[in-house]
């Protein structure tokens, strides 16, 4: 509205001035031509009077000529040039101005150099004034006519004219600037809608983005509320996505999305909104859907993505997650809603369900662990976890040759909480390289402040199963050891049966890796999984951990003590080293002992510590087995 | 016939475009002498001529083109 205002307005007053300009220059060509032509006029008449006069021969009667002219209108001067200095006025007939004034100079000197016409201002008032002069005589005729007898009627005749004109002129720059203003509003409205349509559009798939969706989720929420028709929502995730993208590349990734873009779009009604919410997440509205409804489109969504996709010539099975929330069920706003169904989608993706309606008992579980691992997230950027030492002794000394890191998180309102806790929310949630860059570097300043007191111990660091997918890990650890200057034989790696049979090949090549730089390696937990000994030969392992499951019963289980005999036996005869865990008493103690096992850890001994206390336990002269103390700090 | 569809230009509108027309028609057509011009005069008269056809259909072109609709809101 304020441009075409603008425009009206800049396109009238350009008229207008245009308008104006022409009018003040016809105006004055009128005008001049209309003098000219009076001009010629009275020098015509001027000249028939001059000439009768000459015929006269000289012999005219002055006075009775001025008689005859009409004093009103014009003023005759007679100027002659008998008198020294040339032409000068000689007679007048009514002039107010007396004949021998300066005024008359500028004019008697132009008729001197031939002028015979023109326009002059004599004492303030405009003139035409024609002269002529008559033959044989020393006389000139010269006639002043007031200018003001010849303005009026041009003024007249040409002013109507000249609003006409203008009328049409402006009329039209109306319509201009109406039409100019018009096609670029359009071009504006065209230009915003495509704007509005990026902003609401996922450029990649072309389908309605997150706030589109939650627009379109709110107004089926308020339709609710009108016609009572339940609004459902499904948000769907593909499985395994990223590693798509990791393995295919981003732009097969993206393939992938937009072929699922296509398949959801095929699978749905016309009423019905699907949505690329980001990454791989997608959500499907029904606006007037129920459970039944959004469970058979999950079904049917599902089947639509089972076909292998073609990505660059490569087959490629993609399966999805869904999260089902029914409005008003399951939530009582958009927010809810989403929240519930994106809850609904990861617990089918754990479950590998496909799909799950939400459920409002697994929320509190959901809800606790999303906390939790925000909670988590907060802590290790905040430094909140602590490493905690628990001393591993030679049972055939009974000196400490090393420790064991434990991570402890002591969670402000819940207390301590233990790792098998968080351990595996950190692995699932992807903190897990966090946490382990966490606890290398707090384990490897602790060995380094520990060396330069003089206090040699072996550092045991446990390895999540995550951490054996890390190719660049053996590289980074053995850059912080020089950086340290710790020698490596200092840190042990403990590494679980289970976390190697994820992916044996991978683990053994990071295990090599290792090695090589001369890390120490320990299996933890041994005997509770594959107890394979296949790898067990084949991986470059030092040391054997016992689990503490068969040794914490030994001394009552006949079955437990043969299960750590045996383990002795076997990890001895592979030239291993073995450490029992979970060594709570003397007979323990003195059982492995008995079986030749080479070092204990547990509560006989010490619990895990914090490492100032560690070392004012190592200086109060510690353990001692034979006494049966038990240094607790 | 749906040419109420199209229609933009009001009442009051109409009105006023009839009293101008007539205006410019009288010193286009009848009362020449005033413009003295009988270009400019014709023009004038055009003017007054596509003014009465606008007041009887309601329809203005130039409102069509720059999206403008003097028709009362409820009516339209």
């Amino acid at each position: 509205m304020k441009l075409r205002t603008w425009l009206l307005l800049s396109f009238v007053g350009f008229a207008l001035l245009i308008v104006v300009l022409f009018g003040a220059v016809t105006y004055q060509i009128a005008i001049d031509n209309q003098i000219d032509k009076e001009i010629g006029l009275l020098q015509f008449s001027l000249r028939n009077q001059a000439a009768a006069m000459s015929t006269r021969n000289g012999a005219i009667h002055w006075e009775d000529w001025l008689r005859r002219a009409e004093p009103e209108e014009d003023i005759y001067l007679v100027l002659s040039n008998r008198k020294p200095g040339g032409l000068r006025p000689t007679m007048s007939s009514t002039s107010a101005i007396p004949l021998d004034s300066d005024i008359y100079i500028p004019l008697i000197k132009q008729i001197s150099d031939g002028a015979t016409g023109g326009r002059t201002i004599l004492d303030g008032e405009s003139y035409l004034w024609v002269a002529a002069k008559i033959d044989s005589s020393p006389y000139t005729l010269l006639t002043l006519n007031q200018f003001h007898h010849y303005v009026t009627s041009p003024l007249k005749t040409l002013g109507a004219r000249i609003i006409a004109a203008g009328l049409v002129v402006v009329w039209i720059a109306v319509w201009g600037s109406l039409i100019i203003s018009g096609l670029f509003v359009k071009r504006q409205e065209k230009h915003n809608a495509a704007i509005l349509h990026q902003a609401l559009h996922d450029e990649l798939t072309g389908l309605p983005n997150r706030n589109l969706l939650y627009d379109r989720l709110q107004q089926a929420i308020n339709l609710w509320h009108r016609a009572q028709k339940t609004v459902a929502l499904l948000i769907m995730d593909l499985d395994r996505f990223k590693e798509i993208n990791d393995a295919l590349g981003h732009q097969s990734g993206d393939e992938v999305l937009v072929q699922t873009a296509r398949r959801l779009r095929e699978a749905l009604r016309g009423t019905d909104t699907v949505a690329r919410l980001g990454g791989d997440e997608f959500a499907l509205l029904l606006p007037t859907g129920d459970a039944q409804q959004a469970t058979q489109l999950a079904n049917k969504v599902l089947k639509a993505l089972e076909p292998p996709y073609q990505i660059n010539g490569i087959a490629i099975d993609v399966k999805a997650s869904v999260g089902i929330a029914v409005y008003p069920d399951h939530g009582n706003n958009a927010d809810d809603l989403i929240r519930h169904a994106d809850m609904a989608m990861y617990q089918a993706k754990q479950q590998g369900s496909g799909f799950t309606v939400y459920a409002a008992e697994s929320d509190a579980n959901s809800l606790n662990r999303l906390t939790l691992q925000a909670e988590l997230r907060h802590a290790i950027q905040n430094d909140k976890l602590a490493l905690y030492y628990q001393p591993q002794v030679d049972l055939a000394s009974g000196s400490v040759i090393g420790v064991e890191a434990l991570l402890r998180w002591n969670h402000p309102q819940k207390g301590f909480i233990p790792p098998d806790e968080f351990i595996p929310l950190a692995e699932k949630s992807g903190l897990i390289s966090m946490l382990t860059e966490l606890v290398l570097n707090k384990a490897f300043h602790q060995c380094n402040i520990w060396q330069q007191a003089g206090i040699h111990l072996t550092i045991a660091i446990n390895l999540s199963a995550r951490n054996l997918h890390d190719t660049r890990l053996p590289s980074h650890i053995s850059r912080m050891l020089s950086a340290l200057k710790i020698p490596a034989d200092r840190i042990h790696l403990e590494i679980t049966e289970s976390a190697m049979m994820v992916d044996p090949a991978k683990a053994k090549q990071i295990l090599d890796g290792f090695d090589d730089i001369g890390l120490g390696l320990a299996i933890d937990d041994f005997g509770t999984g594959y107890s394979s000994l296949s790898y067990l030969k084949r991986l470059p392992v030092d040391v054997i951990k016992i689990d503490k499951s068969f040794v914490l019963d030994m001394t009552k289980d006949e079955n437990d003590a043969s299960i750590v005999r045996a383990t002795i036996d076997l990890a001895h005869t592979l030239g291993l080293r073995v450490v029992a865990e979970g060594v709570e008493d003397r007979e323990t103690w003195s059982a492995l002992q008995k079986l030749g096992c080479d070092i204990a850890q547990g509560y006989y001994i010490s619990r895990p510590v914090p490492a100032e206390e560690l070392v004012r336990w190592l200086a109060n002269n510690n353990f001692k087995p034979d006494s049966g103390k038990v240094a607790v700090g | 016939m749906d040419i109420k569809k199209y229609r933009n230009a009001g009442g009051i509108d109409r009105a006023l475009r009839v009293v101008i027309a007539s205006v410019l028609i009288y010193f286009g057509f009848i009362n020449t002498a005033l413009i003295g011009q009988t270009l400019i005069a014709t023009l004038v008269g055009i003017l007054g001529i596509v003014n009465v056809l606008v007041a009887i259909t309601g329809i203005c072109p130039i409102y069509t083109i720059a999206g403008i609709n003097t028709c009362p809101k409820n009516k339209a």
